[in-house]
């Protein structure tokens, strides 16, 4: 199995975050506006297959696509760099406890968080 | 803890490649983790798709929202122990809810997914009934 560091030295790791942090802003975005995905989609100036897939977390476009993706819903879109050693050594002597937390569900027809 | 059920010895252990509020086990069936068995038999072309699955539980671990394309609970799950699957574009892996945790079963394609998910339940089924 693939060690704590290994994973956070992947390429699947990082853009997988970077693609769902991009969705929680437009779903958030979508929310707060009370839009659904052909309004944002409208807004937004992009085909509603296009948005779809934006909120499904797939999405590999250019840099210039996340800027101009990021002003439009009102969001400065910072990219931070940090050493990676130093992150991968934070990161693992940060051990999170277990919590206690139990039988948190919420669902919707867009996204899940079930605990 | 090792339980014996049907000649199969039950474990779970802790994935330590998971860093969040909720811990993450796996099952281990015989001294062997079906998990780690599928990591181990990924294609290189998959090995990325597991890495973004990892992302996926540890969000889930630190209790945060996924889109329901990458992980959802499953319907049909005959028991009241909750049923789920991470997802990516070729991949599935599935997982089932204990007392603040969760425990990762198996793993799978996607184009064998129907064929996995009865197997997950049956080793699912088995597992529970090996704590009884």
């Amino acid at each position: 199995m693939k060690t704590r560091a290994e994973l956070l030295r992947s390429k699947g790791y990082w853009i997988a975050k970077l693609q769902i942090e991009l969705f929680r802003e437009l779903d958030e975005f979508k929310k707060k506006k009370s839009m659904n995905n052909t309004q944002l989609a409208d807004y937004l100036g992009y085909t509603k297959g296009y948005v779809s897939q934006l909120l499904n977390g797939d999405f590999n476009h250019k840099m210039s696509k996340i800027v101009e993706l990021s002003l439009a819903i009102g969001k400065a879109p910072k990219l931070e760099f940090e050493d990676l050693s130093q992150y991968i050594k934070d990161d693992c002597s940060f051990e999170i406890s277990s919590t206690s937390v139990d039988s948190l569900t919420y669902q919707n027809n867009d996204y899940s968080l079930v605990a | 803890m090792q339980l014996n059920n049907f000649m199969s010895t039950f474990a779970v252990q802790k994935i330590e490649t998971i860093n969040g509020k909720q811990v993450f086990y796996k099952l281990v069936i015989d001294g062997t983790s079906p998990l780690d068995e599928f990591e181990e038999s990924l294609e290189e072309q998959y090995k990325t798709e597991m890495d973004r699955i990892y992302f996926y539980m540890e969000e889930v671990a630190n209790l945060r929202s996924l889109p329901r394309t990458k992980f959802r609970e499953l319907k049909g799950a005959k028991s009241n122990i909750k049923e789920y699957e991470f997802k990516s574009e070729h991949l599935r892996v599935y997982a089932i809810k204990q007392p603040n945790c969760k425990l990762v079963v198996m793993c799978g394609y996607k184009n064998t997914q129907d064929e996995d998910i009865i197997k997950f339940r049956s080793l699912k089924n088995r597992y529970i009934f090996s704590q009884k």
